[in-house]
Order: C-alpha cells, then sequence, then structure tokens
C-alpha cells in the first residue's frame, strides 16, 4: 500500500505535514456505560482515524495534482463526512427528515477532537459511524496488505448490439445511513452497498444498572454494532458468495468474522484495556466488558446482558454472570447463524485467551517472585500496563491472524474446517517459526468445540495446512506456459496507485486470464483443471454446467495481490485469483451448485503455491447442499408465510431481527 | 352402561380454511358440532364453493346444530360467517355457541388483548398502505430486488388479509362482523377456559376437556420455543420498539402526527425538511431527488442506494408477530367418546406457546391431563394447515400413542404456494405425520394419502364437497 499522506505538498508557506491521524473523540463502547460511573471515564475515547486530507484544501492548494482517472473530481475528505471509503448520509425517512452532515474539518472540530460524545447531536453520530468504520477498514488494510473494496454494483448494461449483459461496476464508497430505520436493527444492505442503521424506544428496565426507560438506543453509536455491520461489508467485498447459505456454517461465518472484528478492536482502546485488566487482576477470562458485544443493545432488546458475550452467559435463574463451558454438542445442533457463529467467536476468544496466557506467564512470575499467586487486592499499575501491553499485542495478532486467513478461504461454501485451515496456513506462510504457540492454541480451541475440518487426518499442524499444488507438469513441460504465468505475475505487482485504478486493472488482469483459460491453445486450462484436482471443469460436462464455444462456463471473482510483511521481516509476494463455476438449478430448482478455486500464486518463486477448491463435480458435497437447502432448518412461521422467497428480504436484515427473536 | 358411542368427522372442501362437521351418536340420540367455516382469501372461488359447502351443511345437519365451535378470529376460519351468512340465518338453527374465552365481552383481559389487537390490525393496515405508495415510486438496485420488495409487501398483505378483507385501514372489521354473527345470534354462549370440562347436549357419554388458549399473555404472545430463559422475552419491548414504528409508519404523509413527534430522535432544531434538503446540494448530489423518474439524472446521486421504503420492511415482522399471537388465541377442544374412550382433538390454528400451556390445564376428573388424552387421541384435526409449529413435537405429537391415529389436513397446497407459503404442509411434518398414523391422513386438496391401506382408503367417504371418516362403535 501506498502511504496515503505522500500526495500532500508541502509549501513554504506552510512547511508541516498533514498529520498521520484525525483524531476524534467518540464512545469504547456505547453511551450505556458512559452512565456508570466506573466505566463513565474510560468509555470516552479518542479514535485515531487514518488523516484524510480536507476536499476543500487539496482543490485550492494543489492544482497541480491530478484528478482521478474517470474525471472523478472529488477527492478528500468532505462534509458528511464523505472521504476515499465512505459516504455518510443522514436521511431519516421514519421522521421525513435529513440531518446537516458533519464539516470534520471545521476549525471548532478539529480543535477538540472532534464533537463530544453525545446522544443528542445527529452530528456526532455522523463523527462516530465514520470514526469506527474506518478503524474497521484500517485493521483489514493492515491485516491484507491491500486497499480495501467494497463489492461492485451489479447493474444490467444495454450492449451497442443490443444484448443485454451484466456489468460490475466499481463501487468506491461504502454509503452510512446511521438513521435509516426505526427498530431495534442494523444491517449491510449487499445491494445498497450501504450500512442501514436503527434505533428504537427502549422498555422499562428489568434491572437496578439498566437504561433510562423510554429512553432512545441508537445503534450507530455502538463501536460493535458499527464494526460488526462494516466487517459483512468488508467481507462482502471480499468474498461475494458468502452471502449464500449453502451449508450451516456459511451464513454464520460471515456473522462470526463480524463479531471478532467487533470484539478484538475493544482491544485497541488503551484505557479501557488498562481499566479491565486492573478490574479483573489480568483474568480476561472472568466477567469484563472486552468479551462483551453491543450491551446497550442487548438490554435495549430486553436481554439481562450484552447482546453476545465471547467468555460467559447471565443465567436465566440467578440472573449471574457464568463463564460458559465449551460444548462440542452446540456445533452439532446450534442452527442459528448467529448461535453458530457465537461457537467460532468463542473459540477464536479461546484461542486469544491462551495466547494472551503464554505471553503473560513471565510477567506473573516476576510480579510474584515466581509463586504465580497475586497477592490480595488491586494489582500495581506498572504490571496492569505490562498485561494491557500484552493483551493489546495479542489481540491485534489474533485479529490479524483472521483477516488474513481470509485469503486463503475457499470462494464459494465455507465451513469452520475451512476456516481453520485458511488460518493455519496463512500464520504458517508468513511466521515460519510459531514459537509462542499461536497455532497450536487455535487448533486447541477449535478441537474443544467439536469444530473439525473435513477430510483431514489428524488435527496436526501439517495437516491442517493447506496442501501445496505439486503436480507442475505444464509449467515443466510447457514453456510458453511457464512465460505466460510469469508474465502474468509480473502485472500482478503493481495494480497502480489509487483505488479505482487499482480495480480497473483487477479486472483487466481477471479478462486477460479469463481469454487465456478460454483459449483452446494455451495450456490455462489443462493446467488449472489438474492443479484443482478437477475442482474446476473446462472441458467435458456435467449436469447444468453451461459450456461457451466448447469450454464450460467460469467467472474469474476476483484478482488480488497480497504483500505482507512478518514478525522475522520476511516478507510474502502472494497473488490470490478466484474462479468460480456453477450448475444451473443443480441444487434445486431454483439453487444454483457453485464451486470454484482459490489460487495463491507465489509471485517470488513464480508459482502456484495453494489451490483451495470447492469441486465443482464433487457429488456428495452437492448432496449435502440439497440436504441443507431442503431440510428441516427453517420452520419459522416467517418461514411458513415467506418460506418460498429466500429473496423477499434483505440477507443480514433478516439475520439480525432474528436474533432479536431467537432471544 | 349406556350405549357404545360413534362419531363422525366431515371436513368440508371450501378451500384453504376450516370448516368441519362433527356427529357424535349414541344410540338413537346424536349431537351435531360445527367447528368454524371459513377459506382463506384469495382461494380460487372461495367464497362461491363455500356457499356451496354452506348449503350442503345445511342439508348434511337438517337444518339444526347442536353448537357452532368458533376457534379464534381468523378470517380463513370465520369467513363463511360473513358470505354465507344469509344460508346460516334462513337454514340453519343453532342450540349454542362455543367461544374462547378471549372472546368473552366480560372478560377484563380478553377486552385488553382484544382492543390492543384491533389496534395493531388498523395500524398495521396504514403502515402497510404507506409502504406500498412508498414503495410505488422507488427504484430498485436490480430487478430481484424489484421482486423482493414486491414478494414481502404481498406476503405482508397475505398475513393482515387474515383479518379479512377490504381496504388496508379497514382491516380487522370484516373479521369481526363475520364473528358478530354469532356474537349477536340469540343462541346462548360459552366462553371456555382450559381446564372447562362438559358434556355435549343430548349425548351425555361425551366429554369435552379445554385445552388452550392459555390464560396467559406470555404464553400467547409466543410462536416459538425460547431458546434461552423465557423471561428474557419482555413483551413491553415488543410493544414500545413497535409503537415508535407505528407512529411513524400507520401516520399519513405530509400530516404532523403529535404521537410521532414525541418519537422522534432529535429536537426540530436539528431537522431538514425534505424540501430543504432538496435545495441542498449536499443531499441532492449525495442522496438525489428525482422521484418518479426511473433512470438517474445526470448530476444526481444514484437512484438504486435510497431508503425511501426499506425502514418500512418492519410491517412484515409486525404482522407476522400479531398473526402468531392470534393464532395462539386458538380454542382448544378434546372430546372424549365415553370415560377411558378415544380422544379427538381439534387444535385449530393454535401455535407453540398454546400447546405447551396444555399440561398446566388443571381437568377435575382424576387422572385426565393433556397427556393422557393426547395419548388416547385417535383422531387429529392438524393445526394450522400444517405449518411447522403449529404441532409440537415433543409434547405434542409424540405424545398421540395410539395405533388407530389418524389425521385430517385442512390445507390446499396450490391455494397456499400461490398466496407464497411454500412450506404448508410443511414436509417434514408431513412425513412424521404419515408414520405416526400409517398414513391414515385425509388432505382437503388431495383426498386420502396414496399410501394409506386399502382398509383405510374404503371407509373414508369422498365427496366433491367433503370428506368423512367414522370413529368409534357403528
Amino acid at each position: 500500500m501506498k502511504p496515503r499522506s505522500s500526495q500532500y505538498v508541502t509549501t513554504r508557506e506552510e512547511p508541516v505535514a498533514a498529520p498521520p491521524f484525525r483524531r476524534l473523540r467518540g464512545y469504547a463502547f456505547d453511551p450505556s456505560l458512559s452512565q456508570q460511573v466506573d466505566t463513565a471515564l474510560v468509555n470516552e475515547v479518542v479514535f485515531k482515524v487514518p488523516w484524510e486530507e480536507s476536499a476543500e484544501r487539496l482543490r485550492t492548494t494543489d492544482s497541480e495534482t491530478e484528478t482521478f482517472e474517470g474525471g472523478e473530481a472529488d477527492e478528500g475528505l468532505s462534509k458528511g463526512p464523505v472521504g476515499e471509503y465512505l459516504e455518510v448520509i443522514d436521511y431519516d425517512p421514519a421522521s421525513r427528515c435529513f440531518y446537516a452532515p458533519i464539516n470534520l474539518d471545521s476549525p471548532l472540530v478539529l480543535a477538540q477532537d472532534g464533537l463530544a460524545p453525545t446522544e443528542g447531536n445527529p452530528q456526532f453520530h455522523q463523527q462516530m459511524v465514520y470514526a469506527v468504520a474506518m478503524t474497521t477498514i484500517r485493521n483489514f488494510e493492515r491485516a491484507l496488505g491491500r486497499y480495501a473494496f467494497w463489492a461492485p454494483h451489479i447493474a444490467r448494461s444495454d450492449e451497442p448490439n443490443g444484448r443485454s449483459g451484466v456489468r460490475s461496476d466499481f463501487v468506491r464508497r461504502l454509503r452510512i445511513y446511521p438513521h435509516a430505520l426505526r427498530e431495534a436493527n442494523a444491517y449491510y444492505s449487499p445491494t445498497k452497498k450501504a450500512l442501514l442503521f436503527g434505533y428504537f424506544v427502549a422498555p422499562p428496565s428489568t434491572g437496578a444498572d439498566g437504561h433510562f426507560p423510554g429512553g432512545t438506543v441508537f445503534t450507530c453509536l455502538s463501536h460493535d454494532v458499527i464494526a460488526h455491520e462494516t466487517t459483512h461489508a468488508l467481507l462482502d467485498g471480499l468474498h461475494r458468495r458468502y452471502t449464500e447459505p449453502t451449508n450451516p456454517d456459511s451464513l454464520a461465518f460471515h456473522e462470526a468474522i463480524a463479531d471478532i472484528v467487533a470484539l478484538f478492536q475493544h482491544f485497541s482502546f488503551p484505557e479501557v484495556l488498562r481499566h479491565q485488566i486492573s478490574r479483573t487482576r489480568g483474568d480476561l477470562a472472568s466477567e469484563n466488558e472486552l468479551g462483551k458485544l453491543a450491551r446497550q443493545f442487548g438490554r435495549g432488546v430486553g436481554l439481562h446482558g450484552a447482546l453476545r458475550d465471547a467468555i460467559g452467559e447471565v443465567d436465566p435463574v440467578t440472573k449471574q454472570w457464568r463463564p460458559r463451558q465449551p460444548d462440542p454438542e452446540d456445533y452439532q445442533r446450534k442452527e442459528e447463524p448467529h448461535e453458530r457463529g457465537a461457537i467460532l467467536v468463542a473459540a477464536i476468544f479461546d484461542a486469544f485467551l491462551a495466547i494472551y496466557r503464554a505471553r503473560v506467564a513471565d510477567l506473573y512470575r516476576i510480579a510474584t517472585s515466581g509463586t504465580g499467586v497475586l497477592p490480595q487486592g488491586a494489582i500495581h499499575p506498572d504490571l496492569v500496563n505490562r498485561l494491557a501491553e500484552e493483551a493489546a499485542r495479542s489481540a491485534q495478532h489474533v485479529l490479524n491472524m483472521c483477516v488474513r486467513a481470509l485469503d486463503y478461504t475457499p470462494p464459494v461454501d465455507i465451513t469452520f474446517g475451512d476456516y481453520l485451515r485458511a488460518i493455519i496456513t496463512a500464520d504458517s506462510d508468513l511466521v515460519p517459526d510459531d514459537d509462542l504457540g499461536y497455532r497450536v492454541a487455535f487448533i486447541e480451541a477449535f478441537r474443544r468445540r467439536g469444530i473439525y475440518p473435513r477430510d483431514v487426518r489428524t488435527l496436526s499442524i501439517d495437516s491442517l495446512r493447506w496442501p501445496v499444488v505439486r503436480s507442475t507438469t505444464y509449467a515443466r513441460k510447457d514453456m510458453k506456459f511457464a512465460e505466460e504465468l510469469r508474465e502474468y505475475m509480473s502485472e500482478l505487482k503493481n495494480l497502480g496507485t489509487s483505488r479505482r485504478a487499482y480495480y480497473g486493472a483487477s479486472r483487466d488482469l481477471a479478462a486477460k486470464l479469463q481469454r487465456w483459460i478460454h483459449s483452446r491453445d494455451s495450456a490455462w486450462g489443462v493446467y488449472l483443471e489438474e492443479a484443482t484436482s478437477q475442482a474446476l471443469r473446462f472441458q467435458g460436462s456435467l449436469p447444468g454446467l453451461e459450456a461457451k464455444d466448447g469450454v464450460a462456463v467460469f467467472e474469474i471473482h476476483s484478482v488480488r495481490p497480497a504483500q505482507r510483511v512478518g514478525p522475522d521481516g520476511d516478507t510474502l509476494n502472494h497473488a490470490v485469483v478466484s474462479i468460480t463455476q456453477k450448475r444451473r438449478n443443480a441444487v434445486s430448482e431454483s439453487v444454483h451448485f457453485r464451486g470454484g478455486a482459490t489460487l495463491i500464486f507465489n509471485l517470488d518463486t513464480g508459482r502456484l503455491q495453494y489451490a483451495i477448491v470447492k469441486g465443482i463435480a464433487d457429488d456428495a458435497r452437492l448432496r449435502r447442499q440439497q440436504e441443507f437447502v431442503t431440510g428441516i432448518r427453517d420452520g419459522s412461521l416467517r418461514a411458513t408465510y415467506f418460506g418460498g422467497m429466500r429473496d423477499a428480504q434483505e440477507p443480514f436484515a433478516m439475520l439480525h431481527r432474528a436474533a432479536e427473536q431467537a432471544v | 352402561m349406556s350405549a357404545a358411542i360413534g362419531a363422525s368427522v366431515r371436513m368440508y372442501r371450501q378451500g384453504l380454511g376450516d370448516c368441519f362437521l362433527v356427529t357424535f351418536r349414541q344410540g338413537m340420540k346424536q349431537a351435531q358440532i360445527l367447528i368454524d367455516c371459513g377459506v382463506v382469501l384469495g382461494a380460487p372461488k372461495g367464497q362461491e364453493r363455500t356457499a356451496e359447502v354452506v348449503e350442503r351443511l345445511a342439508e348434511d345437519c337438517g337444518g339444526w346444530l347442536d353448537v357452532v365451535v368458533v376457534t379464534h378470529e381468523h378470517w380463513d376460519h370465520v369467513s363463511g360467517f360473513k358470505t354465507a351468512r344469509e344460508i346460516f340465518e334462513e337454514k340453519i338453527d343453532i342450540g349454542e355457541i362455543w367461544m374462547a374465552w378471549t372472546e368473552d365481552p366480560e372478560d377484563r383481559l380478553a377486552a385488553a388483548i382484544r382492543r390492543e389487537r384491533g389496534e395493531r390490525v388498523k395500524k398495521l393496515g396504514a403502515a402497510l398502505r404507506q409502504w406500498q405508495a412508498v414503495a410505488h415510486e422507488a427504484v430498485r438496485p436490480d430487478d430481484r430486488d424489484d421482486w423482493r420488495s414486491a414478494l414481502a409487501r404481498a406476503a405482508t398483505e397475505s398475513l393482515l388479509d387474515f383479518f379479512g378483507p377490504g381496504d388496508l385501514s379497514a382491516k380487522g372489521d370484516k373479521t369481526r362482523e363475520a364473528l358478530s354473527f354469532l356474537k349477536d345470534h340469540a343462541a346462548p354462549k360459552k366462553y371456555l377456559s382450559p381446564g372447562d370440562e362438559g358434556s355435549l347436549p343430548r349425548v351425555g357419554g361425551v366429554r369435552v376437556y379445554v385445552l388452550g388458549p392459555p390464560r396467559d399473555r406470555e404464553a400467547i404472545k409466543k410462536d416459538l420455543p425460547s431458546k434461552r430463559d423465557p423471561e428474557t422475552y419482555e413483551e413491553g419491548m415488543r410493544l414500545s420498539a413497535s409503537a415508535s414504528f407505528l407512529a411513524a409508519a400507520a401516520a399519513t404523509s405530509g400530516s404532523e402526527d403529535g404521537e410521532d413527534e414525541r418519537y422522534k430522535p432529535f429536537d426540530a432544531f436539528f431537522r431538514v425538511s425534505p424540501e430543504e434538503a432538496q435545495t441542498d446540494h449536499f443531499f441532492v448530489s449525495r442522496y438525489g431527488f428525482n422521484a418518479g423518474s426511473r433512470t438517474d439524472a445526470p448530476d444526481s446521486a444514484p437512484i438504486w442506494r435510497r431508503i425511501e421504503e426499506d425502514w418500512l420492511a418492519l410491517t412484515s415482522e409486525l404482522a407476522l408477530m400479531l398473526d402468531s399471537d392470534t393464532n395462539n388465541t386458538s380454542l382448544v377442544l378434546a372430546f372424549e367418546l365415553g370415560e377411558g374412550g378415544d380422544v379427538l382433538l381439534f387444535a385449530a390454528d393454535a401455535q407453540v406457546g398454546n400447546w405447551m400451556s396444555w399440561d398446566s390445564a388443571e381437568f377435575d376428573r382424576d387422572g385426565i391431563d393433556a397427556a393422557d388424552l393426547l395419548s388416547r387421541t385417535v383422531f387429529y384435526k392438524v393445526g394450522h394447515h400444517a405449518s411447522h409449529n403449529a404441532t409440537l413435537r415433543e409434547k405434542g405429537l409424540e405424545r398421540m400413542k395410539s395405533r388407530r391415529l389418524s389425521a385430517f389436513i385442512p390445507v390446499h397446497q396450490t391455494t397456499a404456494n400461490k398466496i407464497g407459503w411454500s412450506k404448508m404442509p410443511f414436509g417434514p411434518l408431513l412425513e412424521r405425520l404419515q408414520e405416526k398414523c400409517r398414513h391414515r391422513i385425509v388432505r382437503l386438496d388431495r383426498g386420502v394419502d396414496d399410501e394409506a391401506s386399502q382398509a383405510f382408503t374404503r371407509s373414508i367417504e369422498e365427496h366433491d364437497l367433503f370428506f368423512e371418516i367414522k370413529l368409534g362403535a357403528k
């Protein structure tokens, strides 16, 4: 990634470089923690958001700089906020009004780190969603080592020859509507490429520590809800097909990743972290705010505690918090996406705790002269600081591992087991020496919850790693092919500096690969069939698999380079290409069966390193999917009346409303 | 010892809906009971078929019904009392009318539930009307989204149709009208609560046990078993949360509604009206306003990202809740043919909350409880047209142990599918019913199960207007 501030020129009149960050105040969790004496002080934090230069400044001082390719002149950050990645537009259709956009570059706002947190001013709400969403995007970009993209807008295009085709249009900004709904809900709309947040009136509270009865709960003021929904959008940008329910894990996976990102971002607020470490005396497995999600929302919809909790739950009878024991049965039994996703979240959080414990074991020994037993009372502030540091580092590592692994997952039909393999492989590639036992911690945590990958003989790191593609018959035999491959990879190394240019270059490369595979005289098709163990099919026929000019139809979903630096200074130079195919209506009358492969090229060695596949000809998988789709999974009243119309709702809207009902 | 008791159940074929004539015989005496009479809105020729059915009913019962039972306030159970009212008035005399305690005008809880329901029906009707108006103008990202929106609205409308045909803002009135025929009828009324038991006029050997609806607000509100703490489902939440939505959704556009004002999240100071926004460069270039046009204006933001109608989709959610709440007010009756004898179970459209409550019904007679009655059930009128959550598994169907169990399902699959209810009947439930009943099943639309035994098939009387089964002594 290019440094973002490189485009700004310092002048003699103003010999000051742009700051790296824009400081914006906000809630670490949500407004409810500001109403409690012990958390009020730490709940207000300053988000350090990557600096986006003001649009106005760019126009006046930087007349030399080019306008964007495509003639889009709106560069930099303008009111809304509208920046490179996001556009916040505050329309409240239920109240039939708009709210004026905040100007983050106003001197008054700049001088005080943004507006002070408040529920009563919509402009603070706009600032909050911008700050949290940008933080989330930043975390993704850092882990993936490239720009984040939103899913393209699929539009019908009328071509000159009178035929209508389908076009994938670049979507530069994710749109955010902070007050779009008047209900206890918030969701990402994959078709609008927008986040819609709701607000609702909370009922009279049941507990003494509850919220203001009849007060309004704004989902757009909850860090967790914003991070969760932004992650849905980011994941959709990476893997468009993950919104399709193909197995019990698929939708749960979306939810789990969204929760994981929200959870681990809690650890990036130093004051909060120190406060919670001090309160729990460093034991993060005991009840604490860091492991909870959407507290105010949870209470607002009538739960006794947070909406979700990665480590514990409130006992329905005693109303007391208790840690949750991992139960392998859960993975067999729970099917509702949020509940099932919670199993994956708990596993990842468990791995995090193991890593944290390993990292602080020595600190505890030092602090206790080797006994490991802390004396009664508060722990020393220095120890708090050191523990907090380790917790923050562990959390950042785990979050990076979880996000990086998303490049190592199959393009369709993901399962939790696939994800474990992706985490292990991605981490092994980047960090060859696992001296702190991170990978074992993950495997152990998954095993304790009964999450096993299919087709793996043992749960060792070696067998969990995706197999390295061995057969290179064509690469060896066919010099022309090897040349093409090298040429292709050299183009992959540099895709341009702006997000739009990068997107365009990536589409061009996809088109090039498309042509190569399609042409009969190239070796690509044959080679890829072989390398993916026939998971992709270009020749021959399968029921429902359409062909064009004798070659089976396929789609290059994305071509994306991944450059990463490991802790030992090793750099990885990879490119990820995902190819999918579909067998029309093979699952049921209206459901396609999809297969495909995620191909990971090593740009240094010039080889295809991994082919992570879901076979298009895999009949066993097809049968499983048929059973899943036609199965007894959903007999709710909703399914009775709306069941025939999977398309009748926003996919995530229903998930989120369902969560509310499932409590 | 009195003479053996026999019974026959006649399921009329007016379409997707319930209409059953149950005749009990003991020696020379007999009692005739009508349970519901309705067809879903949208069923082909529903009204005409119902008229034919009621004509036939008048003949079948010889112009006399000992009891008319109305299970709950849904169009597909009561429409006949309105659309074929004249036939009822002219040709059929009624001995007694039985309804659930929830219809009792003297009962305060019932009155509160009814009032609240009436209010909700009206507001949801208005919300749906606004949704339709807004959706009509909206332009969506693609055709599939057009579909999506249209389907969701259609499904919501069909849910509200349970409260009868007519203008959306007048929903509920027609169903109440249908009920009023019975409520204003001269025949004496009984309002039944769980734990009530009694006998039928003239055929003293038949005992009637009332299992539902529960006298418990919470149970009525429950359509699915709660996955965690049942107490966490605070009804207050649903109401107050939806109140702020309905205040806005049910308000007619343009008018400043006082109630809605209370729910607006920010002071008037912050609000920019749509008219002002249309002259503001930021909103014009970023959000865009070109209502009525389906193509993007060159200098305006793309239409497909606008959110005019999204917030109104909650209407369908609230309509679902309302529907399940109403289903849970179903009157559930078990008829026992002589002491310790066979049981006929009519579960109306009871959903989980109702089924779960049966165990707490206490009867005077020793040894009688829900488990016992279910274990002796030989005939089951399948709940809610065989949708999933209207037949409880462990504490319901699995408790029916009789080897002679048979079931009638008042379902019409093509109609259900046409309206968009693809899971009616619900496949897995149907399969389990077939196992439990060993295919002794009759469906309103398809007749006797294909795999039923010859003997069973022969025992069912089939007619263009009904199916009939004979039970107990000949």
